[in-house]
């Protein structure tokens, strides 16, 4: 059974200037002990959906509808009550600025503590025991020494980690990390993707959310590309970056390799994302594709498979090999 | 490199950081920039890189050290003196959001240097100009009186580059300028900062900690680490044989965007970077250097000419 099942999830910001479609129509799933990547640029709804399948939508925003299934039970349908008790013990979340995400006025150690007394009935002793266990596991130096610390006395790198020994502490199915390494310099980048791919071989599924395309396929066993709210290809790494179908993450990756290759005139992909409150009628790429046809502009595409675990959101990649 | 434009000589400035304590940002740094040349400089967060290219406009004045520009020391120089060298040094910023006043339209953000160096006569001629500069980085002529809100980071960022080209400088110190965009919208400034510097001859000293984007635009580059330069030389021998430790690290860090290179096994750099309040004796690097012996913490290194052509700050390489 996958730990994470999305099928058709829908959630809409209701502003005054009408309904803002953050995420459309997405399907998804994580496997037990798997990294799922979602890729995508600023204002794509990436975020908006980790938080949906968090419970933690915020206002004037709702899930519309779709199901969030974590190992079989929709908890899209749970209260705000029962929530509480699924977040944190059985999905918990790891956000992109690790210094906005903790307590600056308690120690980590407590911080971490709080999360074990909130969902198990143990003491106090037995709660400290199992920080420095997780602090230990995530590779905090000094454990026992540490949990004293404030976040301000903490390097970015090691307030990640704290925030992932809090995420872990409880042995969660699922880990939310939405750009766990964007606020971090490289090398530290490097230790805590190292430290992702270990998290999850005790079965613990990861959906990693990046918008940097190195981070994604050094990490990920399964990739969702996303492009204004909605997924517009899903494939395994080696076929997504070797054989994209879809214009956008075509242009993506040329754009990437483009840099890479030092070429003097860099690939991109012409205008700008179109605004989530105006979207066009037919595919969000028409107005930046260059293939655009007709259908294209009219008709909101359907996502497809191509082939065995290779699908796309595009009208002209309609079941031939698209390469 | 026809001509030196900027000249950095041992260069240092020290911030208090409170209960006597100083930050050492910038350590004894000597660099050069040359005419129409590009300069990288590349490093992690607080190694300084962002205080160095400020000291070199005379943003902040350096503690101890002194800039030439064309020959000239800006320790000799009055503000008054200084005053038409600033038209030449100017800067693009990080942050599109906060580096343009939302207060102004696009006309006058772009027209302010041209009003501040009386480069056009009249108001008529300065918004013909305007929309000169406007055409030259890509941005319609219908936004002449639209409000930075109205603008995506890449717009914005155009307009800061319009507005630091306005004045006709000789060199742009561009500190990070593409950071706070999306790939395909950075692609498009990088072209656009190329375009630029060939139409119109500029110097860049370009900042960032993405060290492909660095690879692309530079010609040369300078690794800084903890306030000083550890390794510099030309872009493409540093990265095809870089000598320095630290470079070699920093380098193999860089996720990929090829799932078939993964880098599970190779080795990564551990820790932290130590703290520029106190930091190591001898080689900064050493704390964190799998080769330092005792000799690192007894005595600093200095920058020697490696075979491959560079120059890096390391005992260990012969």
């Amino acid at each position: 059974m996958n730990t994470l099942e999305i099928r058709n999830l829908c959630t809409s910001f209701f502003t005054e200037k009408g309904e803002l479609k953050a995420v459309r129509d997405v399907s998804l799933t994580v496997g037990a002990g798997k990294i799922t990547g979602i890729v995508g640029e600023s204002g794509c709804g990436k975020s908006m959906l980790a938080r949906s399948v968090m419970g933690l939508i915020p206002h004037p925003g709702r899930l519309v509808a779709g199901e969030i299934l974590l190992n079989g039970r929709d908890i899209a349908k749970l209260s705000q009550r029962e929530y509480c008790a699924v977040r944190g013990s059985e999905v918990s979340m790891v956000c992109q600025d690790p210094m906005t995400s903790l307590n600056p006025v308690m120690t980590v150690g407590r911080q971490v503590k709080e999360a074990i007394l909130l969902h198990n009935d143990v003491s106090g002793d037995e709660a400290e025991r199992r920080t420095i266990e997780a602090f230990e596991s995530v590779g905090i130096p000094d454990p026992d020494k540490r949990l004293k610390s404030y976040p301000h006395q903490l390097s970015g790198g090691l307030r990640q980690r704290v925030l992932i020994a809090m995420a872990m502490v409880c042995k969660p199915k699922l880990l939310i990390a939405d750009e766990p390494t964007t606020a971090l310099d490289v090398t530290v980048e490097a230790q805590i993707l190292r430290l992702m791919r270990k998290l999850c071989e005790d079965g613990t599924g990861i959906l990693l959310i990046s918008h940097n395309l190195g981070v994604i396929a050094q990490t990920c066993d399964d990739i969702y590309v996303m492009y204004a709210g909605s997924i517009v290809e899903h494939a395994d790494p080696v076929t997504l970056f070797e054989a994209p179908v879809h214009p956008y993450t075509r242009g993506l990756m040329n754009a990437v390799a483009a840099l890479n290759r030092n070429e003097t005139v860099l690939e991109t992909i012409r205008g700008v994302v179109p605004n989530l409150l105006h979207l066009p009628a037919g595919c969000a790429f028409s107005l930046r594709c260059d293939q655009c046809g007709k259908d294209c502009a009219d008709r909101f595409p359907e996502m497809h498979s191509i082939r065995p675990g290779h699908e796309v959101r595009c009208h002209l990649a309609g079941g031939k090999e698209g390469t | 490199m026809s001509g030196i434009l900027l000249e950095a000589r041992n260069l240092s400035r020290d911030f208090p950081a409170g209960h006597q304590k100083v930050v050492h940002a910038v350590s004894d740094v000597s660099l050069q920039i040359g005419e129409g040349e590009t300069l990288g400089i590349v490093g992690e967060s607080g190694c300084g890189k962002s205080t160095l290219g400020r000291m070199l406009i005379r943003m902040i004045p350096p503690t101890s050290g002194d800039v030439l520009f064309r020959g000239k020391a800006f320790s000799e120089m009055k503000e008054t003196e200084f005053h038409p060298i600033r038209r030449e040094l100017q800067m693009i910023f990080q942050d599109p959001y906060a580096s343009l006043n939302p207060r102004m339209n696009v006309r006058d953000i772009i027209a302010e240097p041209l009003e501040t160096w009386h480069v056009c006569a009249g108001k008529e001629e300065t918004t013909q100009r305007v929309l000169e500069l406007m055409r030259d980085v890509g941005l319609p002529e219908e936004f002449l009186y639209r409000y930075p809100h109205q603008f995506s980071g890449g717009q914005r960022q155009r307009i800061g580059i319009a507005r630091a080209i306005a004045a006709d400088p000789s060199l742009i110190v561009c500190d990070e300028p593409t950071s706070a965009l999306d790939v395909s919208v950075q692609n498009q400034i990088l072209n656009l900062l190329r375009e630029l510097q060939q139409a119109r001859g500029l110097s860049y000293l370009f900042i960032s900690h993405n060290i492909s984007v660095v690879r692309h635009i530079s010609d040369r580059i300078a690794v800084m680490f903890l306030g000083k330069i550890c390794e510099t030389g030309p872009t493409e021998k540093v990265f095809s044989a870089p000598r320095h430790p630290y470079t070699k690290f920093l380098l193999e860090a860089v996720p990929q965007p090829d799932p078939r290179k993964r880098t599970e096994t190779t080795a990564l750099l551990q820790g932290e970077p130590p703290s520029p309040i106190d930091p190591p004796s001898g080689c900064r690097f050493r704390t964190r250097c799998p080769h330092a012996t005792e000799r690192c913490a007894a005595e600093e290194p200095a920058l020697k000419e490696t075979a491959a052509g560079t120059e890096a700050a390391c005992h260990m390489i012969a």
